[in-house]
């Protein structure tokens, strides 16, 4: 288990503004951020290798805030990975089982049940500059995970992986987690990533904490403006809260009038509407069943991504809808630039946003 | 990522004359020397060699030469290790006056240093106490050594500082991090990376010990079988008239320094910083 209770620690333009979080043993939790947010230094306040102005630092439910790293009981694996250069992978792997006082061949033994572990037996005698990314970021796990920690923590881990190998270690990273008991604190900017490997998951922003939740919570419900673009809503309109005959509904600023699933307090208010929740169908027709809004309008552009396409469709007045479609549906609604179709979107899909704090 | 010095752009005329102007400047410094040290090796008769070799005094400079410059190697690294670790890693006050302290010796004329050594050691109370009842400096050995350090201990600091500047401090992050203190970091990560840099530190105190001669003159003398280096030997030949001699003796030393510079060149080579 990681707590950490107000933590705060400035210096130049990186500070943490009193941060807490708790990580479950057995759990894997994955801080995002932009660069600068303060993710990094949260992780290395965690490890001790910088000590905060303020607040504590709990590990494996003991206060380790007056402890120096080596105390601490974590598993730390830098950006880059920073294997020693000196040192084979084996070695690399038996450093922390011999300042714990193993024998060479016990650490050597444990080494290899590692380097086994992860899969990269086979390395063990080779210098880490001849590694590839993805052998490289398994020896770094093995030497953080050989220590046997009890929390486990990991900076950018996958940053620096091309896509494909990024998949296939991100998978291996989460299973070799689930078969030990560390609480893993997995720091990163994507927030696919976020969403492909968190059990849990928080938004930071500037020394902050935004947002705390599960992936699909952050995705579906991100609480602020900052956390809907950092994870990719993409529609974010402005409006009006108020009340009709129906129950609640939004004014935008043409005179239109969306429905939600949820009252909000009247007044102006920004709202969200994610791009996979947008339907499209030909003009006259509405590609949804049972109460939907619905709005008309002209596909402006169509952005093929592969197994997705991103259609922008211009909606007059100066709203325009992002929408995501597969090719299937892509094809169903006609949405080729130029054709007239019609978004429309469940009420309970408009998400309601909370004004964003400064920072 | 790593682009080879030997892989060639497409050069018009202009890059090709600028490239020659380069290597022109290479040539000529290279050939001033060359022809130089050209008209020593023909100045010199092999019989004074032959002389100086087997000579009792000379062979005593030289022994004394070898011995002092090895033992300045050694008590400077001692130095160079800890002071350049932590000039690379910490920041304190005063930190820039220290620096230019370091620095200093590699620019202040030689005879100064003998000159400041003398005055203090024969002039002030602390100074005299040490020479006469701790340890002797004024003409004795052990203050060729001392003159040594405080001319060559700067080039190794340096060479140490940079060496250690190369290794990245997240290596010793995650040292400490699986166990180490901030000692042991700098044992089991640190003290390895920087063994190359470290080294050609090493080489670069006994070169410039194993040459000096101003301070030696003033502080320690010039005492045959005492306090004669091969440096104060070949001053001492070339005062009494006897060039040939002197010419002999800065042959050999010339020699010994020309083994040293290949093996530092050698070392350079397979020094990679990371």
């Amino acid at each position: 288990m990681i707590r950490v209770d107000g933590l705060r620690y400035r210096a130049g333009a990186f500070a943490l503004d009193g941060v807490s979080l708790e990580v479950r043993s057995r759990e894997y939790f994955v801080l995002v951020g932009p660069t600068g947010s303060g993710k990094t230094t949260l992780l290395e306040c965690v490890c001790g290798l910088i000590r905060g102005a303020s607040g504590r630092v709990a590990i494996g439910g003991a206060d380790v805030t007056g402890l120096e790293p080596r105390l601490r009981g974590v598993g730390y694996m830098p950006q880059e990975y920073a294997l020693f250069p000196h040192q084979t992978v084996a070695e690399n792997v038996m450093f922390g089982l011999l300042r714990r006082g193993l024998s060479r061949r016990e650490a050597r033994r444990r080494a290899e049940a590692t380097l086994a572990r992860v899969g990269i037996a086979a390395l063990a005698d080779r210098r880490p500059a001849g590694l590839s990314g993805g052998e490289q970021q398994r020896a770094a796990l093995a030497r953080a995970l050989a220590v046997e920690p009890e929390a486990l923590l990991l900076d950018e881990p996958l940053s620096a992986l091309d896509d494909q190998t990024r998949e296939a270690v991100g998978r291996e990273l989460r299973r070799v987690h689930r078969e030990g008991r560390a609480a893993a604190l997995h720091v990163c900017h994507n927030f696919a990533e976020m969403a492909a490997m968190a059990d849990r998951a928080a938004v930071m922003r500037g020394g902050r904490l935004v947002q705390v939740g599960s992936p699909m919570e952050i995705l579906a419900r991100p609480r602020t403006r900052f956390v809907a673009e950092f994870v990719r809503a993409r529609n974010v309109l402005a409006g009006r809260a108020t009340r009709d005959g129906d129950g609640a509904c939004l004014v935008l600023d043409d005179g239109r009038s969306l429905r939600t699933a949820a009252a909000t307090a009247a007044g102006p208010v920004e709202f969200v509407i994610r791009p996979e929740s947008i339907a499209l169908a030909p003009a006259g027709a509405c590609a949804l069943a049972g109460p939907a809004n619905a709005i008309g309008g002209t596909v402006a552009e169509v952005l093929p991504l592969g197994s997705t396409a991103e259609i922008l469709v211009d909606c007059g007045g100066g709203l325009q809808l992002l929408a995501s479609l597969s090719p299937r549906e892509r094809e169903a609604a006609g949405a080729e630039p130029g054709r007239a179709v019609v978004a429309s979107f469940r009420p309970s899909d408009v998400h309601v946003l909370e004004p964003d704090e400064a920072g | 990522m790593h682009v080879s010095r030997t892989h060639t752009p497409v050069e018009g005329a202009g890059s090709r004359a600028f490239r020659g102007v380069l290597l022109g400047v290479v040539a000529l410094f290279v050939a001033g020397f060359v022809v130089l040290f050209a008209v020593d090796v023909t100045y010199v008769r092999w019989a004074d060699v032959r002389e100086v070799v087997v000579s009792p005094a000379i062979r005593a400079a030289l022994w004394l030469s070898v011995w002092t410059s090895l033992a300045t190697v050694a008590l400077g690294l001692l130095v160079a290790i800890p002071m350049g670790y932590a000039l690379s890693r910490y920041r304190f006050p005063g930190q820039a006056f220290a620096e230019t302290m370091v620095d200093l010796p590699i620019i202040l004329p030689p005879l100064v240093l003998g000159l400041s050594l003398l005055l203090f050691f024969s002039r002030t109370w602390a100074g005299k106490t040490i020479d006469e009842s701790w340890v002797p400096f004024t003409y004795h050995p052990n203050g060729i050594i001392l003159c040594q350090f405080l001319m060559s201990a700067s080039l190794g600091i340096r060479a140490a500082q940079i060496a250690f500047d190369a290794v990245s401090p997240r290596l010793e992050h995650v040292a400490m991090t699986l166990g180490c203190g901030r000692a042991g970091a700098f044992w089991h990560v640190a003290l390895p990376l920087a063994r190359r840099g470290i080294v050609a530190g090493g080489i670069l105190i006994w070169a410039r010990s194993f040459g000096i001669f101003g301070p030696l003159f003033i502080f320690v003398g010039a005492v045959r079988f005492r306090t004669e280096v091969l440096s104060t030997t070949i001053h001492l030949e070339q005062s009494s008239g006897r060039d040939e001699v002197a010419m002999a003796v800065a042959l050999l030393m010339l020699a010994l320094s020309a083994v040293t510079l290949v093996v530092v060149h050698l070392l350079a080579r397979r020094y990679d910083p990371r």
